[in-house]
């Protein structure tokens, strides 16, 4: 029997490469950090508030997002949103994500038989 | 209850490189803030922060690049070489402080130099512990960042050579062989002890005036030589058993090495190991001062012992070296 833990971890690192197609496929409007969080709830996806901030700051740091500060409102937030790069970067990796299902499923299938 | 997020951002955000701190501690209360309702309660909020995780795991995905010292890649070569470094350190370090010993050592008393030896082994097993654990760190830092900046270039005719198998095989004719010189010079050196040191001493004329040892003296050391011979035999049998330098056969030799070389120093330093009368003699026949006859001969011995210690050092470095490297070979 394979320990419970190491099931954990892979189902966890088989997440992980998704997670940025996840955000990047909300973020053509305007987001701050919980909105999404709530956008992607609502969709059925948990991503980690711990993770997802770090994430948001990451992507904006390699030019992928752009954010910017409102001060209007009584609380500062901080909005995020797919830069025009950003934008180019997403639909490429859209594409390659296509094929990977493809071809997954295809493995998959086989399996089956 | 505000205090608590403050806390909080505060303990991720000191992690951090100070050029981004005021930043990400805008957006993490930010978010933290939408994240509670409008008059949150202390339950709340600790709810909230539980689930954003410890703060240094946080900071962790806030770090703008990976930090460490030491990556996993470089680990491996890290632990091998601090395990041979640190070996030689400790051994050179207790050769120095042998000889230092040796040199300064005044007293008549046998166990004063044992306990003199002991503390010299103490000092420099942590001297050799913490100059070779800094330098290589340090020498391993230093290649991490360097290599952090450059891709690796390889090439498959740099890749080390298989090292010779038969390298650590110990030769079943040189084991026979040592046993029995190693074994009839020791029997040997204890007769001598026991029986005919009697014998050794200063002729005139076919007529001995004094023997060379003093007997009271080299009494105390023959249970201690016959158990070294003892220790010695198990050994060489053992080789013979094993074939090669197993763990036990290499710490084994190493012990007797070490002992044996205690004893040696001990036997040579006593001030009273050689007759007082034969000083005498000898410097009447020779014509020079007592003292001086008596300096010669200990300097004469120290350097024997001091010369001695240094082989065996080399012989327990190399050993050492090898067996670590054919560890490192089968893993």
């Amino acid at each position: 029997m394979i320990d419970e833990s190491i099931y954990n971890n892979l189902l966890v690192e088989l997440k992980r490469g998704t997670q940025i197609l996840q955000v990047l496929s909300q973020m053509k409007r305007t987001q701050y950090g919980y909105s999404l969080l709530q956008t992607l709830e609502e969709k059925n996806v948990h991503i980690d508030a711990g993770t997802l901030y770090p994430l948001l700051r990451r992507l904006e740091s390699q030019g992928i997002l752009k954010s910017e500060w409102d001060t209007t409102e009584s609380r500062p937030r901080k909005y995020y949103v797919l830069s025009n790069d950003g934008e180019e970067l997403f639909s490429q990796l859209k594409k390659e994500w296509t094929n990977m299902c493809v071809e997954m499923n295809q493995l998959l299938k086989e399996e089956q038989i | 209850m505000k205090d608590m997020i403050e806390r909080y951002v505060y303990a991720v955000t000191r992690r951090l490189p100070e050029n981004i701190q005021a930043e990400v501690k805008n957006e993490l209360r930010a978010n933290i803030y939408d994240m509670l309702s409008e008059n949150p309660s202390e339950e709340e909020i600790e709810k909230v922060l539980k689930e954003l995780g410890h703060p240094r795991d946080m900071a962790a995905k806030y770090q703008p690049k990976e930090r460490y010292l030491i990556s996993p890649k470089y680990f491996g070569d890290y632990i091998y070489t601090l395990k041979i470094v640190i070996m030689i350190f400790i051994l050179v370090s207790f050769a120095i402080g042998l000889i230092e010993a040796i040199i300064g050592y005044q007293s008549a008393n046998a166990f004063d130099l044992i306990g003199k030896i002991f503390s010299v082994g103490f000092e420099s097993i942590f001297d050799g512990l913490y100059s070779g654990f800094a330098i290589v760190t340090i020498v391993f830092i230093i290649i991490e960042q360097v290599q952090k900046q450059k891709k690796m270039e390889w090439n498959v005719k740099d890749l080390p050579e298989l090292p010779k198998e038969g390298k650590i095989k110990i030769s079943r004719t040189g084991t026979i062989l040592a046993i029995i010189f190693s074994v009839s010079f020791s029997l040997i050196f204890i007769m001598i002890l026991v029986e005919y040191h009697k014998y050794i001493g200063l002729y005139v004329e076919g007529e001995m005036i004094t023997p060379f040892f003093n007997p009271d003296a080299i009494k105390v050391f023959i249970p201690f030589f016959i158990g070294i011979l003892g220790l010695n035999i198990v050994i060489l049998l053992l080789k013979l058993v094993d074939g090669r330098w197993t763990k036990r056969v290499t710490i084994l030799y190493t012990i007797h090495e070490i002992v044996n070389l205690v004893l040696l120093i001990v036997f040579f330093n006593i001030s009273n190991l050689i007759d007082p009368n034969f000083f005498n003699e000898f410097s009447n026949i020779i014509e020079v001062s007592v003292d001086e006859v008596a300096n010669g001969f200990r300097v004469g011995f120290r350097s024997l012992v001091a010369f001695i210690s240094v082989l065996v050092m080399i012989d327990l470095v190399s050993l050492w070296y090898r067996v670590i490297k054919f560890d490192k070979k089968k893993a």
